[in-house]
């Protein structure tokens, strides 16, 4: 939560000076930049554009902070905005959150846990995430709610070990992408660095072709006579 | 060829260090027929023992190959030498000494111990004479200061044992 820190100081920062200077970031490019709306040195605290209760979409990566920290909140507003830090990709998971729904999730990375284990309960039936789920600009529909996880951190600490043995599973089907072929090196038996044919076509580490010409002047595969100028780089191809 | 001798005592780089573990690790998956690694603590001196091939002069006999590799293996080749009693071998010398090209002027890194194990025991299997070489005892001679077989001008001449 401490990543949180700096952006949320920003936001009440610029909802107090209002003068819209640092604030470039935070706007919604389809929206008139504030500049234009106030005059110089006015007091941004009341000018609704930047008020918490704001209907000016804010980059979503700078939105809501403190309502999150508030937990559990009722959404007065139709422009919230999920915010996607907090959704780390492991949350995809979670399909059980959906666009119908009326419950929101923000989940905190250290924080993801059953959330039954973690005290609240989910009424609705399971239903998928949208893939879009990812796209930085999604807006939450009106009369969503907020449960923070943040309010139950003991249990999830509780449930630390549970929820590693839980999360573990998930990044294997990832790594089920056919393997790469690696090729060794036949002179330092590992796998090629720098990947270096001779002009007869032999391939080495860059390195440890270099040494056996400086060594011998000769091909190690073939023995074919080669000089320093004898090699050059390959770029083999990947499995992808 | 560069004096090897001193060399081979010069502890291995790290080059050197982590291409010999692979190849022990090779070995103990994949090792080749005839040949039993020693097991030691000493990556840099591989004591290996051969037996004579079937059907040939030297069937069921067992030799003891010493392998000492040099601070820049696979850049230099190993010192290869056959502990006392070496084969009778017309390219084998009393002292254990190997007359074999890939052992000085032919080695190339590319090559392995198992590469040269296999070399050495094709040497022995297609001999006609269990002999010494006609040079022996003049070259024993030589080498009596303790001498690398690697520091020895070779004259590689016979191209069929």
């Amino acid at each position: 939560m401490s990543a949180w820190e700096p952006w949320r100081r920003s936001s009440r920062r610029q909802a107090r000076n209002g003068t819209g200077a640092k604030m470039v970031l935070n706007l919604d490019l389809n929206v008139p930049p504030v500049e234009s709306w106030l005059p110089e040195g006015a007091s941004g605290s009341a000018h609704p554009c930047v008020s918490q209760e704001a209907a000016v979409p804010v980059h979503p990566q700078r939105s809501t902070p403190t309502r999150e920290q508030q937990g559990v909140v009722p959404i007065p507003n139709n422009r919230l905005i999920i915010d996607v830090d907090a959704l780390d990709d492991e949350v995809e998971t979670w399909n059980w959150v959906s666009r119908n729904q009326s419950v929101m999730v923000v989940l905190d990375e250290d924080l993801e846990s059953n959330p039954i284990q973690s005290g609240f309960t989910i009424v609705e039936p399971a239903t998928t995430l949208p893939l879009n789920i990812h796209n930085k600009r999604e807006r939450i529909p009106i009369d969503r709610t907020i449960i923070n996880c943040d309010l139950y951190p003991d249990l999830g600490e509780e449930n630390d070990a549970k929820r590693r043995a839980i999360m573990k599973p998930d990044p294997e089907p990832e790594k089920v992408v056919p393997k790469e072929p690696t090729f060794t090196c036949p002179i330092c038996m590992s796998p090629l660095v720098e990947a270096s044919s001779t002009i007869c076509g032999h391939i080495f580490c860059q390195s440890c072709i270099k040494a056996s010409i400086k060594a011998q002047k000769k091909c190690p595969t073939c023995r074919r006579k080669l000089t320093m100028n004898n090699f050059h780089r390959v770029y083999l191809p990947t499995a992808n | 060829m560069t004096s090897s001798s001193a060399a081979s005592r010069k502890a291995l780089s790290k080059i050197a260090c982590n291409r010999l573990q692979k190849e022990l690790v090779e070995w103990e998956v994949n090792p080749p027929t005839g040949f039993k690694h020693k097991v030691t603590d000493n990556l840099q001196r591989w004591i290996i023992e051969v037996v004579g091939a079937p059907g040939t002069l030297y069937e069921s006999e067992k030799y003891q190959l010493q392998v000492d590799f040099p601070e820049h293996y696979p850049m230099e080749a190993p010192q290869v030498i056959f502990l006392h009693p070496a084969p009778l071998h017309p390219h084998i010398y009393s002292n254990g000494h190997i007359c074999l090209d890939i052992l000085y002027d032919s080695w190339s890194p590319a090559m392995t111990v198992s590469s040269v194990c296999i070399s050495i025991l094709s040497m022995l299997s297609s001999s006609t004479a269990k002999q010494r070489p006609a040079d022996n005892d003049r070259y024993v001679k030589n080498c009596r200061n303790g001498r690398s077989p690697k520091e020895t001008r070779w004259w590689f001449h016979d191209d069929k044992v």
